[in-house]
């Protein structure tokens, strides 16, 4: 008897959270546009200003990424080695963002703007194009909230179709059981909080604070190898099984029916002197699968791996790359018809 | 296969309602085949590893009896073998990688092959575990073996395989050997176990774990933002670990077994030695039984004891991982026990200091503890020098706030830990409260306070949960 108090104790005892949950937060916030992946959640809105860029812009190239993207294209440097002008290059560019992002603003911004660019690039890593849960969660989300409506139902199939499985299920149940998304959402901040705000009462003095906390931490101050494996290839990804649960047969689907040309775009991940960075069998079959397969839906496929003009002194920190300008300058020359 | 997954829950609600409907040969038959299971979830190829370490323990053991005039040619055999996969697996590359460094330093430049295995986990606890038992056995200390079954599973035992605690054979395989009936108080302290170590892995560890991550990946930390990293590493450390002791040791009594316990509140330790009769005590005491005193102890010239006991440390440390800060770390140990001994034996300081001089004791000691984990957890030689030259002094304006705020988030998700240990040291002092409450905490009473922690511990586990799950880290090694 004693041993089964003590056991419900554990199930019952987190129902309570939901009465705190309704004293301290009052009414949910509401599930959002992915409920197969987080519950509920302050969301950021929709930013609809690249909409205006574009359509006003009418920017014959269009670049899509994270900071792999950011940076390596000089969009003034790829407008002068163009045309003349500088403010031809668009790019729908947000650090630290995944395949759910990329596929996000290549909708919501760029078809919505109704502008047909003559290419758009999209920059990734290795297996980032089918990694559907690549920085979805978390603290990601807020970059998210920026580039998605209220009702993203085919992304949220798509979210729900990969975390498919019983214990994904079993998982989500308790979570809305016991509303404890919505308690982390103000006890974990109280708890990682409290000293800042004891310490910094001042709500400015604390932004300079946090602000200065980041910089200790971006990438430039990360030890190279640390920078270097941040979202990294994941060996055991298998193009055809992971394809039906990615981004990629809707963006290209979309691309198709709005007549939009799309470029993937693999950049080259550190390499060691000029020799490039070792691929395994496995992520070799996956970047010949991935390249048949963009090809045979009328997409255009580039990687940089091999590349003899990006050694690592070009780089900077991790994958990312030291000269913009450069790379521009070489990116060019090696898609020179579509910049013609 | 982690104890804080769906799988193992489910797998472990399988395995006890089968469990309790067999008689003990089935029971023992089933725990075999759960434990394969359990260990080969990712890699199957595991078990045939343990398979070859278990036949050949097994074998020897049977043949030193059998035959004991060869007996310490078997004894041999087991040593090669089981000595021979640990380093194989762990310790190959190592080897080979700094032959390889110091041949390029005489001028010779060789490329040797390096092997490309994944280590299996638990290989340093369950080899460890099968040599006690032949040690044991050569030493005339406990009989051969003869049922296969037993045996094997004495070996695999799930709910300590992978972290340990290291159980020897005189205690766990009589144990297995006995029939269990079932105990629903033992079961209930069990849950307690299960909880407090899911909450120590989930909420302590992860949320401590991510500062010291995030430390440890910087390029140039300052000197305050370093410490502050090494603090909450230390903390990590300790509620990882002894989370998966606590957590075996509840899985386990629910099959009606008794692991030893592994962990008993090591930072509030008054001194080095007993510091380390504190932390991963089935650890310490099996190199104290198998190495220290076979290597002479404390008896001899006092030069020989330093040496015998900075050896066992030295030793101690490298079966931790194939790299030389463990090495480091092992000797800052030994070192700091014989040199805490050596000065408290000289200036005749009593082992505990009187009234409030004992807090002073403990809070050096923790010092210490703490700085030896940067020797742990910094495995790049080249980060290591430059962090032991770092100074308060050259840091740039505002280091110290934010070595500060990362000391204090540290100390906050802590704070569970300290307020357990400071209970612990009320009660080893005999504090008159703690004693009253203590002695009043039984019965239905008890159940209440334990359905009431459990019930606590669940809803700030679901809710304090890190969303960077981390592996337990002693599965590394």
């Amino acid at each position: 008897m004693m041993l089964v108090l003590v056991i419900a104790a554990a199930f019952v005892a987190p129902l309570s959270l939901r009465a705190i949950n309704h004293v301290t937060v009052g009414v949910p916030p509401g599930l959002g546009y992915l409920p197969a992946l987080e519950l509920e959640r302050e969301h950021r809105p929709f930013n609809p200003q690249p909409i205006d860029n574009l359509r006003h812009g009418q920017p014959p190239w269009v670049f899509i990424g994270d900071s792999m993207m950011g940076t390596r294209i000089d969009p003034i440097r790829l407008g002068e080695l163009a045309t003349t002008h500088d403010e031809l290059v668009a790019l729908l560019y947000h650090p630290a963002t995944g395949p759910a992002w990329w596929y996000l603003a290549f909708k919501n911004h760029l078809i919505a703007s109704g502008i047909r660019p003559r290419a758009v690039f999209v920059f990734f890593r290795d297996t980032n194009l089918t990694d559907t849960l690549f920085r979805l969660e978390s603290l990601y989300g807020n970059a998210l909230d920026e580039v998605a409506h209220e009702d993203e139902s085919e992304l949220n199939a798509i979210v729900a179709a990969r975390r498919r499985g019983i214990w994904s299920a079993v998982h989500t149940a308790a979570v809305r059981l016991y509303e404890t998304d919505s308690a982390t959402g103000w006890l974990e901040p109280a708890i990682r909080r409290w000293f800042v705000n004891f310490r910094y009462p001042d709500p400015s003095v604390r932004r300079r604070f946090d602000r200065e906390l980041n910089d200790r931490f971006d990438l430039a101050n990360l030890r190279p190898n640390v920078a270097a494996d941040l979202g990294g290839a994941n060996d055991r990804a298998d193009f055809a099984r992971d394809l039906p649960t990615s981004v990629l047969p809707p963006m290209l689907r979309l691309a198709k029916e709005h007549g939009q040309h799309l470029v993937f775009v693999r950049v080259q991940r550190r390499p060691k002197g000029s020799v490039p960075p070792p691929q395994s069998p496995n992520l070799r079959r996956y970047v010949a699968d991935l390249k048949a397969w963009l090809e045979s839906q009328g997409a255009q496929f580039h990687d940089d791996w091999g590349d003899p003009e990006m050694p690592e002194s070009m780089y900077r920190d991790g994958d990312h790359v030291r000269d913009r300008q450069r790379y521009t300058e070489i990116f060019r020359k090696r898609l020179d018809p579509l910049f013609r | 296969m982690i104890f804080h997954s769906l799988d193992f829950a489910a797998f472990f609600l399988i395995v006890v309602t089968i469990y309790w409907r067999l008689s003990h040969r089935g029971q023992n038959l089933l725990l075999l085949g759960a434990s394969y299971v359990f260990y080969g979830w990712i890699h199957p190829w595991f078990v045939l590893i343990m398979l070859a370490s278990t036949t050949v323990d097994y074998w020897a053991g049977q043949r030193m009896e059998d035959d004991p005039a060869n007996k310490r040619r078997y004894l041999a055999a087991s040593l090669v073998v089981n000595l021979g996969m640990l380093g194989a697996f762990k310790y190959f590359n190592f080897f080979v990688e700094n032959v390889r460094d110091v041949l390029a330093a005489m001028g010779l430049t060789v490329a040797p092959p390096l092997l490309e295995l994944a280590l299996p986990a638990g290989i340093s606890f369950y080899t460890f575990q099968a040599l006690s038992y032949t040690v044991d056995v050569y030493k005339g200390e406990m009989h051969a073996r003869r049922h296969p079954i037993d045996f094997a599973l004495f070996v695999a035992f799930f709910p300590h395989l992978v972290a340990g605690p290291i159980m020897r054979a005189k205690n766990l395989l009589v144990q297995v050997e006995r029939p269990r009936v079932w105990d629903a108080t033992l079961a209930r302290h069990g849950v307690v176990l299960v909880m407090w170590g899911l909450f120590k892995k989930l909420v302590i560890a992860d949320n401590v774990g991510i500062i010291a991550n995030r430390v440890f990946s910087q390029s140039d930390p300052a000197f305050e933002v370093l410490w502050a990293g090494v603090f909450a590493f230390g903390m990590q450390i300790y509620a990882d670990f002894s989370a998966y002791s606590d957590i075996a040791r509840g899985v386990a009594r629910w099959l009606g077994f008794e692991l030893v316990v592994n962990f008993n509140h090591p930072y509030i330790a008054h001194s080095p030695t007993d510091f380390w009769r504190r932390w991963h005590i089935s650890l310490s005491t099996w190199f104290r039984d198998y190495v220290y005193i076979p290597l002479g102890g404390n008896r001899g010239h006092a030069v020989v004891a330093a040496c015998t006991l900075i050896t066992t440390f030295l030793v101690s440390g490298f079966w931790h991982g194939a790299s030389w800060n463990y090495v480091i770390w092992g000797f800052y140990h030994g070192v700091l026990v014989w040199g805490t001994r050596s000065v408290g034996r000289l200036l005749k300081l009593p082992e505990y200091w009187p009234g409030p001089l004992a807090l002073v004791q403990v809070a050096l000691t923790f010092t210490a503890m703490m700085a030896g984990w940067l020797f742990f957890r910094e495995t790049d030689a080249d980060y290591l020098g430059h962090f032991l030259r770092l100074t308060p002094r050259v840091t740039m304006l505002g280091e110290a706030a934010v070595g500060l705020h990362f000391f204090v988030l540290a100390a906050t998700w802590s704070l569970p830990l300290f307020l357990h240990d400071l209970w612990a040291l009320a009660r080893e002092r005999g504090l008159a409260p703690i004693t009253w409450i203590e002695s009043r905490l039984t019965g239905l009473r008890l159940a209440g306070v334990q359905a009431a922690g459990v019930g606590l511990l669940a809803t700030l586990t679901l809710v304090l949960r890190s969303t960077t799950s981390l592996d337990f880290i002693y599965f590394a090694f």
